[in-house]
């Protein structure tokens, strides 16, 4: 799962690099605009569920170089917490 | 002049042959090759139950052939006729059928740390992994993950045992004991060694980190780094600053990302990545 944090941390970065330079173009945002609703809600959906991902799994290691949860037990739960909490978050904000 | 010929002929004519009175049967057995414990010993009653076989895949790879890739080798035991530990089954394989695998062990109860290896996935020590009696599927036996291997299950810990010498695990002191005598400790201080010092330096956890899997040389890993706490954490030693000073290097303890894979692991139960977030504290706030 921490794994996944880097690789989510990864992938954000350089994807959001690459389209951050071509999106100065008016006419791109305007060819964005315009595809059809399932695609739009479908790439927000991929890309807020990368982000929140990591969001809430940086928290989790916050929370765990602040000495908290950090048994087996707060491992585990702190874990499906955060994975819950990804797929509930992703859900509303891809929907906005 | 007679008794000496008796003797020197090995003739048994006027001292019997063996001290006790035994059946002739088991004057056979004396004189073949087993020795007496080993006749005295319990007989499993075989027909008592049914043959419960299980299947052992164990990694083998010989030093002698090194040109030979290591294998998967796969052995049969009847689970009714051994102990219920990985390690009793390993005994069994190595006295019945192939005394040329090779494997460390000890006390066979779980504090000597000899039999750690790598069974189902998991790191743990052979001596206290229980035998899953699910018959279906082999039980794979590996050593420990991404060391070096002298033979077969047995992995080469010297440069573990050099990383653990090399933070000073011994009481450092600037000043004498106050009464000249006794280190005294309050219970209180006491109780923040538990669950530091029944460390038995197995391997176990570091060699579960993937990050000690990369950084081998430079990372000192779960085991030696929870130790390196245990000495700070002493109230008896004096040395804590310097101690945390010879980790301010990006790489003796900073390589640990919290993965926890160390706690999961330990077979005493320990929190490695516990102390080592603890270390990461005191560092950053001295």
């Amino acid at each position: 799962m921490s794994d996944a944090v880097r690789i989510t941390g990864s992938t954000l970065a350089r994807g959001l690099l690459l389209i951050g330079i071509q999106l100065n173009s008016a006419s791109l945002v305007f060819t964005i605009a315009v595809l059809p609703v399932t695609a739009k809600v479908g790439a927000k959906a991929m890309l807020v569920f990368l982000f929140i991902y990591h969001s809430l799994g940086s928290i989790r290691h916050l929370v765990w170089d602040s000495r908290y949860a950090l048994t087996l037990k707060g491992v585990y739960t702190s874990g499906y917490a955060v994975l819950t909490e990804t797929v509930l978050d992703s859900l509303y904000l891809a929907t906005i | 002049m007679s008794l000496n010929k008796a003797y020197t002929l090995g003739l048994a004519a006027a001292r019997p042959a063996l001290k006790y009175n035994l059946a002739a049967a088991n004057v056979a057995a004396a004189r073949s090759l087993k020795t007496s414990a080993a006749a005295n010993m319990a007989v499993p009653n075989e027909s008592a139950k049914p043959p419960l076989n299980k299947t052992f895949q164990i990694y083998r790879w010989n030093p002698d052939k090194p040109t030979e890739k290591p294998t998967l080798q796969s052995y049969t035991v009847d689970l009714n006729s051994c102990g219920p530990m990985i390690l009793d089954a390993l005994l069994k394989i190595k006295n019945e059928m192939d005394p040329t695998l090779t494997f460390r062990r000890s006390c066979r109860e779980g504090i000597c740390g000899s039999c750690a290896m790598n069974i189902e996935g998991g790191n743990t020590l052979a001596c206290i992994a229980k035998i899953d009696r699910n018959t279906s599927k082999p039980s794979k036996i590996y050593p420990l993950p991404h060391m070096y291997i002298v033979k077969d299950l047995v992995p080469d810990l010297t440069h573990f045992y050099k990383q653990y010498k090399s933070i000073e695990p011994y009481l450092k002191q600037k000043n004498a004991p106050t009464d000249g005598r006794e280190n005294l400790q309050t219970i209180s201080d006491r109780k923040k060694l538990d669950g530091l010092y029944e460390c038995i330096l197995c391997a176990c956890c570091s060699t579960s980190c993937p990050s000690y899997w990369w950084n081998q040389d430079e990372y000192l890993g779960p085991a030696v780094l929870m130790q390196a706490y245990r000495w700070m954490a002493d109230s008896r030693d004096q040395f804590g600053r310097e101690r945390r000073e010879r980790l301010q290097n990006p790489f003796s303890i900073y390589r640990c990302h919290t993965i926890m894979n160390c706690a999961k692991t330990c077979p005493k139960g320990l929190n490695p990545g516990k102390a080592i977030a603890q270390i990461k504290k005191d560092m950053a706030f001295e």
